[in-house]
């Protein structure tokens, strides 16, 4: 019979493993709308309307990138794991950290598409600047996405690889 | 959202900042752990004076 702590730590576990899953999901859609969006041949509503999806889901994004470490520390506390005592959580921690970085450098390119598109929409004059302007943030922010992915994925490894079991505390791949 | 990135930048790199700090104070020396001190802090470090500049630009604004 499980007690009401292994309950609240497989729940944590779970609600930190899913995040992290829809995190890089979310992360994928929106990859696959920016063709679209910087395409300058693409109708304009068409384009407006997937940068308004897309902005969505990086807001939905953004919450659950900055909600993965505040789980992931109640995790630390449930399982009385301090946050830098073992080699892979050091490791994991580390390309967080990279992901923070990653993030800092997307956060001014993140708005010009929608931004843009909505200038046009009004009638600006400089169509083509604009355009261009799409172009090179996306081009510009897509290292950083491809790093992200990554990382996140060597860090889902990395955790799977050194997870325990919740009732006898030894490593289920071990 | 811009507030919460730039608070969550300077204050999840203060926690784990320190917290590595820390670390590296009672278990002694370790690579992984340095790199990790000096990612974060340096996160808490470049996003401080942006927070604050946020913060102070929207005073001025609530001020006019």
């Amino acid at each position: 019979m499980m007690d009401a702590h292994s309950v609240v730590e497989i729940t944590v576990r779970g609600i930190h493993a899913f995040t992290v899953a829809a995190w890089l999901i979310f992360d994928f859609i929106v990859y696959w709308l920016h063709f679209k969006i910087k395409d300058a041949r693409a109708d304009l509503h068409e384009r407006l309307e997937r940068a308004h999806i897309m902005h969505a889901i990086d807001t939905v994004v953004a919450y659950i990138f900055i909600g993965t470490l505040p789980i992931g520390i109640a995790l630390a506390w449930l399982t009385d794991t301090p946050l830098f005592s073992t080699g892979w959580l050091n490791w994991k921690h580390l390309m967080y950290g990279l992901i923070i970085v990653a993030a800092i450098v997307l956060i001014p390119v993140s708005g010009t598409a929608l931004r843009n598109l909505e200038a046009m929409k009004k009638g600006a004059k400089n169509v083509d600047e604009l355009n261009s302007q799409i172009e090179r943030d996306m081009n510009r922010a897509m290292p950083w996405v491809f790093l992200i992915w990554v990382l996140i994925i060597a860090m889902t490894l990395i955790s799977v690889f050194n997870l325990k079991c919740p009732y006898c505390h030894q490593p289920i791949f071990g | 959202m811009v507030w919460l990135l730039w608070i969550f930048v300077v204050g999840g790199g203060l926690l784990m900042g320190v917290a590595s700090v820390m670390s590296l104070a009672s278990r002694g020396f370790d690579l992984v752990v340095a790199a990790n001190a000096l990612l974060y802090l340096g996160t808490a470090v470049y996003g401080a004076p942006r927070l604050l500049r946020l913060i102070s630009n929207t005073m001025r604004k609530g001020a006019q």
